[in-house]
């Protein structure tokens, strides 16, 4: 421990919340009911198993594209909270999982979903879980596809590849799994787990 | 089981489920709500947020001092109700300390605010700070630049637990606590009188803000040989010497189960016991 006292000088232009700029940039191209609308053309009429399939390579391709962007827009507008996390991270050594990536995963799902915060499970030192309870992108898979092919919730594929992308992009080895489905009960749930834990 | 094992253990220990100490980093507005302000830019730095009503002890204490003690009684039963229905803080054992510190959360040694009262100073080095902010909120704590005047200093896990073994040596208990958050934010190193939760409860029997540890200790006769080492820790009046037989003796009724006497005994003659397993105190909490 440093026996010195820094006095903190606070400036007047320092923001802890998230830009609305950022917020807008990323609802503008991934709104989930513009995705699904784009999608629903390529599944109609199809067999549930040949749409699913169809779906699942939608979502994953979204679920890339939409963290990709999240991750390029999160870095160039940044914020106080972030700032001092990666200092934090860069003092200690530890900390840059989950707490970096959970901040991009955050921001992509405030941006697109109906929430005003995302509901946390866990995030501790190999774990970062969180939970979806009210989602528009099934609200809208039900509305343009049917309740069927929403049932299957190919979904998933998006929320898992966008997890998955998080973490990875940020150097960290993970799995990345679905504990909980919207579909058959409350909310749905995804976890990463740190893959040497 | 304490009333916050009973609302958030899911079963088991509140403060080792990781859950407890789970949070988000941001928040949108809802429409209509106005930012918080940055309480060190605005000309109310330091002022209670509008709404927030006084605790009550005040006019307690007052009662208290002017001999009206139906009044003293009433105010703090209340005060007790009202704190029922809330989680408070929890005094946790070293080595439970130790696992919770294995969670991986941040933590960010920041200076006491309740020996900032009772000094009416504040500590002047990093060096003195036995405080302990927990979880996603300390990468904002500049938003709250009175509380955390000085700053904060982000620690590693290692570092973590040094310090905490550091001020454990020191004869400070360990708590943890989620008082006025939804996520166990705290881990309080402190000791009597300086400790706000301890001295309430002590002092004004405000015993729902802070609850005693899942265990109670015992001193085993065979191994202990009266040296003493371990007198001076309690801060509850639990720890005595017995002068008939030369040994250390512990009323269990009063012990809260800080671990502190366990920590300092050279011969390992003190060791805990479940709290729920002991039928007389298995619901004094």
């Amino acid at each position: 421990m440093t026996p010195t006292r820094a006095r903190v000088a606070f400036p007047k232009d320092w923001t802890f919340d998230l830009a609305e700029d950022l917020i807008d940039g990323i609802r503008d191209e991934f709104d989930p009911d513009d995705a699904v609308g784009e999608l629903a053309p390529r599944v109609a009429g199809k067999p549930v198993d040949e749409a699913e399939e169809a779906a699942l390579q939608f979502f994953t391709d979204y679920g890339r594209r939409w963290m990709d962007r999240t991750l390029e827009l999160g870095e160039k507008y940044t914020d106080r909270a972030y700032e001092t996390l990666k200092k934090a991270a860069e003092r200690t050594g530890e900390l840059a999982f989950p707490f970096i990536p959970e901040r991009f995963i955050e921001i992509a799902y405030l941006a697109t979903q109906p929430i005003y915060s995302l509901p946390i499970a866990e995030n501790t030192v190999n774990t970062f879980s969180y939970k979806m309870v009210f989602c528009d992108t099934i609200t809208a898979l039900r509305e343009q596809c049917g309740d069927e092919l929403a049932d299957r919730l190919p979904c998933r594929a998006g929320c898992l590849t966008a997890a998955g992308r998080a973490f990875t992009s940020k150097g960290f080895d993970v799995v990345v799994s679905q504990d909980s489905r919207l579909s058959d009960g409350e909310f749905c749930q995804f976890t990463v787990r740190r893959k040497h834990a | 089981m304490c009333r916050m094992c009973d609302s958030l253990g899911g079963g088991d220990t509140w403060y080792l489920n990781p859950k407890n100490y789970s949070n988000r980093m941001y928040k949108l507005r809802e429409p209509g709500k106005r930012p918080t302000e940055a309480l060190g830019n605005s000309p109310n730095a330091g002022a209670a947020p509008q709404g927030q009503t006084r605790s009550g002890l005040p006019e307690a204490i007052e009662a208290k001092a002017n001999g009206d003690l139906d009044t003293f009684n009433k105010i703090i039963g209340d005060m007790n109700q009202r704190a029922l229905m809330r989680p408070g803080g929890q005094v946790v054992p070293l080595h439970e300390v130790m696992e919770v510190l294995d969670m991986g959360m941040p933590v960010a040694a920041m200076m006491c605010i309740c020996r900032k009262n009772t000094r009416a100073c504040e500590e002047c080095s990093v060096s003195e700070y036995s405080c302990m902010g927990l979880g996603t909120g300390m990468f904002k704590w500049e938003r709250w630049p009175e509380r955390y005047k000085g700053g904060v200093e982000f620690l590693s896990t290692k570092q973590a637990k040094e310090w905490v073994e550091y001020w454990d040596k020191k004869g400070m208990m360990h708590m943890l606590m989620q008082e006025g958050g939804d996520f166990i934010g705290g881990l309080c190193n402190c000791d009597y009188p300086d400790c706000g939760p301890i001295r309430h409860r002590i002092d004004y029997g405000l015993y729902a803000q802070l609850v005693k540890s899942e265990y109670v200790c015992f001193v085993d006769w065979e191994k202990c040989n009266g040296c003493g080492d371990c007198l001076g820790r309690c801060h509850y009046n639990a720890l005595k010497f017995e002068a008939t037989m030369e040994k250390a003796h512990i009323d269990q009724f009063n012990c809260f189960g800080c671990g502190l006497c366990e920590t300092a005994c050279p011969r390992d003659a003190i060791s805990y016991f479940d709290r729920k397993k002991i039928p007389g105190l298995a619901n004094v909490w």
